[in-house]
């Protein structure tokens, strides 16, 4: 008890000497884990605070995309080499999926060419794509954000000085709680093997739902 | 049982006073000068007409650690910002190594130096604690800059490169501070661990992502396996193929890091 006491006294006189943000804090975040149960996975990409906008201009999350199955890779509109064959790809498991998953599923292009990739670029880019809102986002984020999500999906890259950027191609499938299932790295001409874990993954998330 | 509570509580929030008050901001830096850069990857191949050499890029002042970031530092920083404590970071961010050598969320291991550079960070641990610091981890280009800039840094580079690589990692890195500083004034570059950078897989050369067209011979969506200026700088081959085989949420035993800020 009196051990008790006399940690008590210091705790009071440390509170006294130093900011009680770190203690504030602990109670807070103590208190939250005995409130509610753990609302992300420890893997999810939602646990990214980035913020950003889409191709019609809203601000959003990342967890904005929770929920649903989605298809995801970064690039930039300019890009004359690798991108087109990338969202060509996409495209086509777009067109390849089972009649029922026709809106169930999300494509999401995040551009890592902030500078030049405006909202309203993006927008353009998807018109000229015929790419409906209902089943394609568009992300312009800043610096920082598109490099730590890039660092989240394994994707390297960098200016090429040329006002291009040398960039790794990769499709990556989130589950609807955000976590990376499958990634395709490099195009291929059918992305076959990428069509067939989604609808693995929708039959599952159907089978949990029942 | 209680008391032990209220003891790590006490602990915590010293640690954290410690970390606000500046004990971890106040790192040295030195001033890297503004110059010129030699890539070492180059933009074309070498052709049977030609050897294009990737021109010397200008490269801005910048500020960066003269030391990696130690123990103790990064200790200070996880009882400020508890997400990042072992028991608490969320596996998307650090592997299950994360900090493994510590025994606890806010004590070394035994016979772990405060002084000893931080190890088995993360990507995301890494560019958080330089955040807190109101910085960022070096770029590539930064880091390779600082490391030689000068011709007279580039050759010791190469022979403590060559030294260090010989060797078996010592079981523990040893304090920081112990190298010869550069001709920029920053020291344990090389010979100590390896660093994270910020665009740390920017430079991974990968068959799948080759160009499907095939008409150059890049790698990425560019011209990133042209080759290099320096075949010969085997060195510099270890650091860009260590720094390619990373993921943002590695950490193991040898791979620290040190921040970087506008000048």
């Amino acid at each position: 008890m009196i051990q008790r006491f006399a940690a008590l006294v210091a705790l009071l006189a440390a509170l006294t000497l130093a900011p009680g943000v770190a203690l504030t804090h602990e109670h807070m975040h103590h208190d939250a884990a005995l409130d509610a149960p753990a609302l992300l996975s420890d893997r999810s990409l939602y646990n990214l605070e980035s913020k950003w906008t889409t191709q019609d201009g809203a601000t959003v999350a990342l967890d904005s995309l929770k929920g649903q199955p989605v298809v995801t890779t970064m690039g930039y509109t300019t890009c004359k080499d690798i991108c087109p064959a990338i969202v060509a790809d996409m495209m086509w498991v777009e067109k390849h999926l089972p009649a029922a998953m026709a809106g169930r599923v999300r494509f999401a292009f995040f551009s890592i060419d902030p500078a030049v990739d405006t909202p309203a670029k993006l927008k353009a880019y998807a018109d000229d794509h015929g790419l409906a809102p209902q089943s394609w986002t568009f992300f312009h984020g800043d610096d920082d954000a598109v490099r730590e999500l890039a660092a989240a999906l394994g994707i390297g890259y960098r200016a090429d000085g040329k006002g291009g950027f040398d960039h790794a191609a990769v499709i990556s499938l989130l589950n609807p709680k955000g976590e990376i299932v499958f990634q395709q790295r490099g195009v291929r001409a059918s992305s076959e093997d990428l069509l067939a874990k989604l609808v693995a993954l929708a039959a599952d998330d159907g089978a949990a739902v029942r | 049982m209680r008391g032990g509570r209220i003891l790590s509580a006490l602990v915590a929030l010293a640690a954290s006073a410690l970390a606000v008050s500046g004990a971890y901001a106040s790192e040295a830096m030195a001033t890297i000068p503004a110059g010129l850069y030699h890539p070492f990857q180059r933009v074309k191949a070498p052709t049977a007409s030609g050897d294009p050499v990737a021109p010397p890029q200008p490269i801005a002042s910048f500020r960066l650690d003269v030391e990696p970031v130690t123990n103790g530092e990064f200790l200070a920083f996880v009882a400020a910002h508890p997400e990042w404590r072992r028991s608490k970071v969320k596996r998307v961010f650090a592997d299950e190594r994360y900090l493994r050598r510590w025994s606890g969320d806010l004590e070394l291991g035994q016979g772990d130096p405060l002084d000893a550079p931080a190890t088995n960070v993360s990507w995301f641990a890494a560019e958080a604690y330089c955040k807190a610091r109101g910085l960022k981890l070096p770029t590539t280009e930064q880091w390779e800059y600082a490391l030689a800039g000068t011709a007279p840094d580039r050759e010791a580079v190469r022979t403590r490169s060559f030294a260090w690589m010989a060797q078996p990692n010592d079981a523990r890195p040893a304090p920081v501070g112990q190298g010869l500083a550069n001709s920029f004034g920053v020291r344990d570059m090389v010979g100590l661990v390896w660093e994270w950078t910020y665009d740390f897989d920017a430079y991974a050369t990968t068959a799948e992502s080759r160009d499907p067209n095939g008409k150059d011979s890049a790698a990425f969506c560019g011209g990133a396996a042209a080759g290099v200026a320096d075949p010969s700088d085997y060195p510099a081959f270890m650091r860009y193929a260590m720094r390619a085989s990373l993921k943002a949420d590695y950490t193991t035993d040898n791979l620290g890091f040190r921040c970087a800020g506008g000048a």
